[in-house]
């Protein structure tokens, strides 16, 4: 009976984006029986109906990347001196080679991740490749946004994908969601709303008692378990009243509109 | 005895960034007694040390603001918004009733269109006809095109850093990697800095890196956190709480961690 996050919705709170970002574009799935003990656990029960923007069928968010290549680099004076993206140094910094491209690209990325400047992409490392992806919510934004290096001695740091979000060289073009849930900002008193423009409805797909509700990234998510802590979802109770989303009644039929009215969300002050 | 937000932190950890972008480039401060019931309320007891990266002299953040001015015009719509190339309105806003009324439904826009992650709107709480385009903290000195579209309306255009020019922090403090919803110093920081009184230490606040007068912020503007001190058992913990004048205190780990429900 309480609002439950999953560790991934956990940590991009702390490092990546807001909790309106996090949840943006997203969708309410309402299923019957009670809440698993933590988000990150498969759901559980039947599902009865999945809330969108005007029961519309959901486009889920594909986030875009960029790929950088680390190669011929050997001693400590060859370095990456900058990567930027759209003329932003997401690195913060130059870094050096260190022991092998492995471990400078590895460097690269936590560097990345830990700039303040940087407010676009998380940054990953396999082996010698940087491959930068979009925060939730930029959508197909950035597809094609420019993607530059500078470095300094015999390194190389080829922008593989020529520019981020291209779809070439191991690069995903980011896809807009399309008829996801939306948050309002509402500074009074650390409250999050339901965009009042919304209308958050969807048919249900089988006849039931409605027990809690799964609140999905705008990415797909098949909803089974993260131990990877990769899907960001918060859970939460259903009732008539006192639960953590109320309906007005929890008896759900097959086949008719479920329509969520108001939805909020406060972070506490203490 | 316990980590209180500030409102201004609450709202913008809610609505604009993480918690780890809104509290980049930070400065501790350590009072004596005991914390306000409230991260808003002004500081209490006496600053007795401040803290920096490796004790260096602070210069806080200016954050870079641009504009869009609509000058004239009573039909129409503002069709596109963009800044550095970045679309932030995300779709066209009507004319709607007065020029006021117009830039406080853009400001509505930018504000809650999920494609917008680099900037704050604004316009003096809904009574002005010019939208200030503030960037989010972290950010620094930067100089972005602010380029606008308009149908009938006329407007006028003020490039990011034209309007107040932004300056990059120096030797505030940073945050680590998170992990498992924990948010943890920099490991690669010293947190340090000279006491500038002799006390004991009751409890500390995080002011964000811009400019913090130490004021009560009534208007949910300025970005906090306190918490208190001790040597065992508080959100701040030291080897001593008896702080003298002069002495370089040093904070080794700090970890703020997020709820799982």
């Amino acid at each position: 009976m309480t609002l439950r996050f999953s560790p991934g919705l956990q940590n991009a709170v702390a490092a990546d984006s807001s909790w309106r970002h996090c949840l943006a574009e997203g969708s309410i799935e309402i299923y019957s029986g009670s809440q698993p003990a933590t988000a990150d656990l498969a759901v559980t029960g039947t599902l009865l109906a999945t809330i969108t923007s005007s029961a519309g069928t959901k486009t889920n968010e594909t986030r875009a990347t960029g790929v950088v290549t680390l190669s011929v680099g050997a001693t400590g004076t060859d370095t990456l001196e900058t990567l930027k993206l759209l003329g932003v140094d997401l690195l913060g910094g130059a870094v050096a080679f260190d022991t092998s491209l492995t471990v400078t690209a590895a460097a690269a990325a936590l560097k990345i991740n830990r700039n303040p400047k940087n407010h676009f992409v998380i940054a990953t490392s396999s082996v010698a490749v940087i491959t930068l992806t979009a925060k939730p919510g930029f959508g197909a934004l950035l597809n094609s946004a420019a993607l530059a290096t500078t470095v300094g001695g015999n390194m190389v740091a080829a922008v593989t994908s020529t520019s981020f979000g291209s779809g070439t060289g191991g690069s995903v073009a980011g896809i807009s969601a399309v008829n996801g849930l939306k948050l309002d900002y509402n500074a009074a008193a650390g409250v999050i709303t339901k965009d009042t423009t919304q209308t958050w409805s969807g048919t249900a797909v089988a006849t039931g008692t409605a027990g809690w509700f799964r609140y999905k990234g705008a990415v797909v998510d098949a909803g089974a378990l993260d131990s990877s802590a990769v899907f960001l979802r918060m859970d939460g109770s259903i009732a008539t009243s006192g639960a953590d989303l109320n309906m007005s009644s929890t008896v759900v039929t097959s086949g008719a509109l479920q329509t969520i009215s108001t939805f909020s969300f406060t972070v506490p002050a203490a | 005895m316990a980590l209180r937000l500030s409102t201004a932190l609450r709202n913008a950890v809610l609505g604009t960034q993480p918690l780890k972008l809104a509290m980049d480039n930070c400065v501790l401060k350590i009072y004596t007694g005991s914390q306000p019931s409230s991260a808003d309320a002004a500081p209490t007891g006496t600053l007795l040390c401040t803290y920096s990266s490796a004790s260096g002299s602070l210069t806080r953040e200016v954050l870079a603001q641009g504009s869009v001015a609509l000058t004239g015009g009573a039909s129409g719509s503002v069709d596109t918004l963009t800044v550095n190339s970045l679309e932030i309105m995300g779709s066209a806003t009507s004319f709607n009733t007065s020029l006021t009324q117009t830039a406080t439904d853009i400001v509505t826009k930018i504000t809650n269109n999920p494609k917008n992650q680099l900037f704050v709107a604004s316009n003096v709480g809904g009574t002005s006809a010019t939208i200030t385009i503030t960037c989010k903290p972290g950010v620094g000195v930067v100089t972005w095109t602010v380029a606008s579209t308009v149908t009938t309306i006329t407007k006028t255009d003020t490039n990011i850093g034209t309007v107040t020019a932004g300056t990059a922090p120096a030797n505030c403090l940073q945050w680590g990697t998170v992990t498992a919803g924990t948010l943890a110093k920099l490991s690669t920081q010293t947190w340090s800095g000279a006491a500038a009184a002799t006390g004991t230490a009751g409890w500390f606040r995080f002011e964000a890196s811009v400019t913090d007068a130490g004021a009560l912020d009534s208007a949910a503007v300025v970005m906090r956190m306190d918490g208190s001190v001790s040597t065992s058992s508080a959100e701040l913990n030291l080897s001593t709480t008896a702080i003298t004048s002069g002495v370089t205190q040093t904070v080794d780990s700090f970890v703020v961690t997020l709820p799982t429900a």
